[in-house]
């Protein structure tokens, strides 16, 4: 009977392998609700951009259409400070030399709206953020990943923080090509300007982090956690870079973020809070009724930088699926506009008996799994 | 001043002990052989009868078997006496005559006059229940109570106890009727019943649901007391009259009462096998969840907390293990479970939906016995018996469980990888009957969970409650129920992620109470029941304290809130004529906050009337209010292990609802099958729901997040039920629905708009069938289905790209429906053999949860991907076939 017993846990434990979330497309009416979002912060001493866009419907592919718009900072001293440039969808804001002892109020009128249709935040203080006291990683053996960590302290009494992330990180192709292959000329030549080897890509941290002191004797946060990666993520794949943007905010867009946290990030389980309405602090003027979404703080911000190595943390296996090296002399010409047009590449040439090694193209150019040869200014290595 | 006259039935009921009687001088006779050789049983009776004239037998015309008996003279009464037994008769001497009949169910007074104590009847049963219209009675047999010469005239009180014959355990719920006055009794939570019959003879029924009907002739002198011990039907298989349950539903005027024995709710397929208390409420028409495993349930379109879980008169506020996926009550040690999600009579109050009433069992007052159970998650065992027979018993249950392998086999990217989770339960309950009219019954119950989903956060929750009951039958026609106890709730999360942050947040329920219920039989048809109810309420809504030393968290403790909750109650059960009955309930209920010194007080009406068109054929209508004065604060649909409860305070008021409802039952088909519609309507007041954001954990002003809606449920359940047989379930269809609104207006933050929407749980439709087939007695099949419409989700209108990611923008509340819900288990269970001499017994049951392996979705929701973009998903939590094997061994 024992026996049996331990077939069926067996059986039953392969039943429940498997995962119990499936994808599922609930049968709704795709419908253009047709909500503006607003969304940026006023920065004082920074830059501040704004970005202007429609809601989507679910199923909607692409990236939704910025919506172009006269949109100005006014400070209760009655100073407006309008949109510089309008670049990828910002509408960036010289507000580097704003005093952040005013309030500031963001007015936002998309262009081809009625006349009469603008929106306003509420007036908003100048909340000034603490600086980061240190920013670290942690190497996680045991779950294989890297967490990110802050410390910070306020001598202020504003327990509430966000914390905004920019990454950049140098990868390579598992290849580093001496040669390359020229198809005008049917040749094989020495890589000399660019590799294709190093490269650069860049991601902004979509995680919503946030953190507050209230329950805790001192307002700091010590190696709080805001943001991990596994060992397995393409990102750490050379060089990882992090900054992270430090900006105290108030108790309502504490409210704010912590509810479009869980109405994003934490439904459908078992005991899953319900999700919520969620109204931020820019309303219409001249129709009250209507919603527009979107939560706008003003902040004075800090920010700090550090970087992971692929040396800091155990080897991964992370090949790039690479089939092996295809052989073939410089004679064979065709052979090699054969295998150039299907999509391979030199790695490199033995001048001893010229032959040429060739692999995918993806093997040997770092370009073509996204990143660009871009490399960030502040980057501390000189490669290329 | 109250003497009991009752007659001494023991001293004439005795067993028929063959050696005295041979030695009795009945007999003096040669030393010769009798030879009966191939002769029927007529002629056997009719050959006894030659040497003893008063011997009764009732003939039942089936037995055809040839008898031959051969003995010395002087032994040969004996030899057919003893020939007789083994083919399944009794023989009783009784005054001064001999009674042959077939082994079935009865007895009168402890010690039982029993023939064949748990003996099993060697025969072939098949023949014996084709005659289905076989009623045993003891057509020759009168018991008389009291002295023929008494005097005494008018009517007269008739009480005892109701027993089980092999166990000795109280029977509940037992129907007695007499038939030609119509007087009808119910038995007690201890057995006990009480009617008021006119001096002379009555014949008295009494049947209960999977016991043997009996019959009594009665001839009252006086009043007295006639203790019966009844026989749980081990041939139940086709044609026995069961009567109880739609006598019940006839008699009385209460509806919505819903009665499941302990030994049904064992039958009915359930996840992992584990017989579930609560998952078994759930296959009743009328109750609903928001999912499978998902703690709580929904009685006719009201909220998990407007229930009251009641287990031996302690109040259980988290009735759940392992989230959900089992409830806190082990099987071996209930009784019977009854849900009042009607008619809720006046004693109980204070929640405004329903009342779950869980029985523990009283030990076995005969012999040591207990039970041992493997299952596939858990295994559990029980122990019960005397400590001194008939008078003290004791039972202990306990469960655990090696659920642990269960998350460790989770896949390693998904969160529950590094969980853990493990649960226990003990329960002990000891009994101690000082006399005919009083007794003792202590009552203890543990349970605690424990669980993690990542290394650095535990979760524990436990519920103990502890009772005393005494139950009093201090005269003829009164007695009293009083009981105290204790009872405790309490969640206590640690949060070690970061050392400088690590906490622990506990939250606590502990209460106190006493219940005092006087009953008065006032006259036959006549029952009027008082008492009060007091309640001292202590919660500590939440402490936050520092955890490790490193940890800066600020040590807090919310103020504890205290609170008395009262109530004195009455109640009238009145049935002027056979046809007529009326229930009038009044609870007068009140609250005082003794913090904020503020006090609520409801008056509360419960009351039904019957009227019986047909024996069989009746109707009823009943309306009832409620109030809560405490709410159970938190935003998920399910019972969750981090809710927290309030007391109504100056800024918190008490949920109040009313029920308005009416039915038809309709027992057909030779009271085999039971047909009932029943249609209800119901309003609620001051549910609390939450501003958008809410702090619920640790907010001392909570009132200020608070936001209160109004709700509606209505709905038509149609019922068939079919209590006993070799088939038996039901099957039940209901349709209706559960809405809510917000009663403030707050602009654009109202819910909905100010408009009604779906409560979590509104599933209009619902079928559900529970069916058990025997075969024989030892293998029996089970099926469970369950269908109903898919349970309203918020989910998103739009998305929005905002913080470098998709967000998701929610509208209309509970807009959107999951798909339906449809699931069926099925389950073949062995009995052990009927050699019930051997010492233990094997119970076996195999079975399939969700045979179809259909993908219920628990929710629907949207998650974002690591593309950018969002997609659909659902949640299920069992969406496989999950077949389980059960094994019960009984000693």
């Amino acid at each position: 009977m024992k026996e049996r017993l331990s077939i069926l846990i067996l059986a039953l434990a392969a039943f429940l392998t498997g995962s119990c979330i499936y994808p599922f497309i609930p049968d709704i009416e795709d419908v253009d609700i047709g909500l503006f979002v607003i969304e940026g912060d006023i920065r004082i001493g920074a830059e501040s951009y704004i970005f202007v866009r429609n809601t989507q419907y679910l199923s909607a592919t692409g990236e939704p259409v910025n919506v172009l718009a006269d949109v100005w900072v006014e400070s209760d001293k009655g100073k407006i400070t309008r949109t510089d440039i309008y670049r990828d969808g910002a509408h960036i804001i010289d507000t580097r030399n704003l005093d952040p002892g005013d309030s500031y109020r963001l007015h936002v009128k998309p262009l081809g709206s009625s006349s009469d249709i603008e929106y306003v935040t509420e007036w908003l203080e100048v909340l000034i953020t603490p600086e980061l006291e240190d920013v670290s990683f942690k190497v996680d053996e045991l779950e294989e990943k890297i967490t990110f960590h802050v410390s910070t302290a306020n001598p202020d009494t504003n327990p509430y923080y966000k914390w905004n992330c920019n990454e950049d990180w140098e990868y390579t192709s598992q290849f580093h090509a001496s040669h390359i292959f020229n198809p005008s000329r049917n040749t094989v030549e020495p890589c000399l300007g660019v590799n294709t080897h190093y490269c650069w890509d860049k991601d902004v941290v979509s995680n919503i982090m946030i953190a507050s002191t209230e329950a805790l004797t001192e307002n700091r946060l010590v190696n709080h956690q805001i943001y991990e990666l596994p060992f397995m993520s393409d990102k750490l794949d050379y060089l990882y870079s992090i900054e992270v943007i430090q900006s105290s905010i108030s108790a309502e867009a504490y409210t704010y973020w912590t509810v479009m946290l869980r109405n994003t990030d934490q439904t459908g389980g078992l005991f899953s809070p319900q999700p919520s309405e969620l109204r931020g602090n820019i309303h219409c003027v001249g129709d009250s009724a209507k919603i527009v979404l979107g939560y706008i703080s003003a902040s004075k911000v800090s920010s700090s930088r550090i970087f992971v190595s692929v040396d800091d943390f155990p080897m991964q296996n992370k090949r790039q699926n690479c089939s092996a090296f295809i052989e073939i002399n410089l004679a064979e010409q065709s052979k090699m506009r054969r295998y150039y047009y299907g999509g391979y590449d030199v790695v490199f040439l033995d001048k001893m008996t010229d032959m040429t090694s060739w692999s995918e193209r993806r093997c040997v150019d770092c370009r073509l799994r996204g990143g660009t040869k871009e490399k960030p200014d502040y980057w501390p290595n000189n490669h290329n | 001043m109250l003497k009991v006259r009752s007659n001494r039935l023991e001293a004439l009921f005795v067993l028929v002990i063959l050696g005295v009687f041979t030695s009795g001088g009945l007999l003096r006779a040669q030393q010769t052989t009798i030879r009966l050789s191939h002769v029927g049983i007529d002629s056997l009776v009719s050959y006894v009868r030659n040497i003893h004239p008063k011997t009764y037998f009732i003939s039942d015309g089936l037995d055809q078997a040839n008898y031959t008996v051969e003995a010395p003279r002087e032994k040969i009464l004996e030899s057919v006496f003893s020939l007789l037994k083994e083919k399944g008769y009794s023989v009783t001497y009784f005054d001064d005559g001999i009674y042959i009949l077939r082994t079935v169910g009865f007895a009168t007074e402890l010690p039982m006059g029993y023939f064949s104590t748990g003996e099993p009847a060697q025969r072939d049963t098949s023949i014996y229940l084709d005659q289905s219209g076989y009623k045993f009675t003891f057509a020759n047999k009168v018991y008389e109570i009291g002295e023929s010469n008494s005097g005494v005239t008018g009517k007269v009180y008739l009480s005892g106890h109701i027993t089980d014959v092999a166990t000795g355990e109280p029977l509940v719920g037992i129907s007695i009727l007499e038939e030609s006055t119509g007087t009808y009794a119910q038995s007690d939570a201890s057995g006990f019943y009480r009617i008021l019959l006119p001096v002379g003879e009555h014949q008295l029924r009494f049947s209960g649901y999977s016991l043997e009907d009996l019959d009594l002739n009665v001839l009252l002198h006086d009043r007295g007391t006639l203790d019966v011990t009844m026989k749980v039907k081990v041939f139940a298989l086709k044609g026995a009259v069961i009567t109880s349950e739609s006598m019940a539903q006839h008699r009385t005027s209460r509806m919505g009462v819903e009665r499941v024995r302990v030994e049904n709710i064992k039958k009915v397929p359930a996840v992992f096998g584990e017989a579930d208390v609560i998952k078994v409420i759930m296959t009743l028409p009328g109750v609903k969840s928001v999912g499978e495993a998902s703690g709580g349930f929904n009685v006719r379109g009201g909220a998990n907390d407007q229930n009251l879980i009641l287990f031996n008169e302690g109040t259980v506020y988290n009735p759940n293990h392992l989230f959900g996926i089992f409830s806190a009550f082990n099987t071996d040690i209930v009784s019977d479970v009854e849900l009042f999600k009607s008619s809720i009579p006046a004693e109980y109050g204070g929640r405004i939906s329903s009342v779950l009433d869980i029985r523990g069992r009283e030990g076995n007052s005969k012999n040591i016995a207990g039970s041992l159970g493997l299952g596939v998650l858990t295994s559990r065992f029980h122990l019960e018996g005397p400590f001194k027979k008939e008078k003290t018993t004791f039972i202990l249950g306990g469960r655990t469980t090696y659920s642990d392998w269960i998350l460790k086999v989770l896949p390693k990217n998904s969160e529950y990888s590094n969980g853990t989770a493990s649960f226990n339960d003990l329960n002990a309950q000891v009994s101690h009957r000082f006399n005919q009219r009083n007794s003792l019954h202590f009552s203890g119950y543990y349970s605690r969970d424990r669980f993690s989903f990542t290394a650095d956060t535990t979760y524990r929750y436990h519920n103990a409650n502890f009772s005393v009951k005494w139950r009093n039958h201090f005269s003829d026609g009164h007695s009293l129920v009083l009981s105290t106890g204790y009872d405790s709730y309490g969640y206590k999360v640690e949060d070690t992620h970061n050392d400088w942050s690590s906490f622990s947040l506990s939250s606590n329920i502990r209460q106190g109470y006493v219940k005092l219920r006087f009953q008065s039989l006032v006259a036959a048809k006549h029952t009027f029941s008082y008492g009060i109810n007091s309640t001292m309420y202590n919660v500590e809504p939440g402490n936050r304290l520092p955890y490790g030393d490193s940890s800066a968290i600020e040590p807090r403790r919310l103020i504890t809130e205290r609170a008395l909750e009262s109530a004195l109650f009455f109640n009238d059960t009145y049935q002027p004529t056979d046809r007529l009955s009326f229930d009038f309930g009044l609870r007068l209920s009140g609250f005082l906050s003794l913090n904020s010194r503020k006090f609520y007080g409801t008056p509360e009406l419960r009351v039904s009337g019957k009227y019986s068109f047909l024996p069989n054929l009746s109707v009823k209508a009943g309306f009832n209010s409620m109030a809560q004065y405490i709410h159970k604060i938190s935003n998920t649909v399910a019972i969750s292990p981090t809710d927290t409860w309030k007391l109504a305070d100056a800024d918190i008021g008490p949920q109040r609802g009313w029920q308005a409802a009416a039915g038809l039952y309709w027992t057909v088909f030779d009271h085999r099958v039971d047909l009932s519609v029943e249609g209800y309507y119901k309003m609620m007041r001051d549910y609390p729901d939450y501003k958008s954001g809410a702090i619920l954990v640790m907010n001392e002003n909570l009132a200020q997040e608070l936001i209160s809606t109004m709700g509606k449920a209505y709905g038509v359940e149609l019922m068939i039920k079919k209590p006993g047989g070799k088939l038996n379930g039901w099957v039940s269809y209901t349709y209706s629905r559960s809405l809510l609104r917000e009663m403030e207006d707050r602009g654009l933050q109202t819910i909905n708009n100010g408009e009604w929407y779906n409560a979590p749980h509104d599933k209009p439709h619902d079928l559900k069938l529970v069916g058990n087939y025997k075969f024989t007695h030892r293998y029996s099949i089970s099926v469970n289905l369950d269908y109903s419409t898919g349970r309203p989700v918020t989910i998103p209108v739009a998305k929005y790209l905002y913080g470098g990611g998709y967000r998701l923008y929610y509208s209309e509340r509970n807009s959107y429906r999951i798909p339906d819900y449809f699931r069926l288990d099925l389950a073949i269970n062995i009995e052990p053999s009927h050699y019930l001499r051997q010492l233990s017994h094997l119970s076996v049951t195999f079975g399939v949860y969700n045979v179809t392996g259909r993908k219920n979705p628990y929710s629907v929701f949207y998650t974002r991907n690591s593309s950018g973009s969002v997609s659909g998903n659902m949640l299920c939590v069992f969406a496989m076939p999950i077949p389980y094997l059960n094994l019960n061994l009984k000693f």
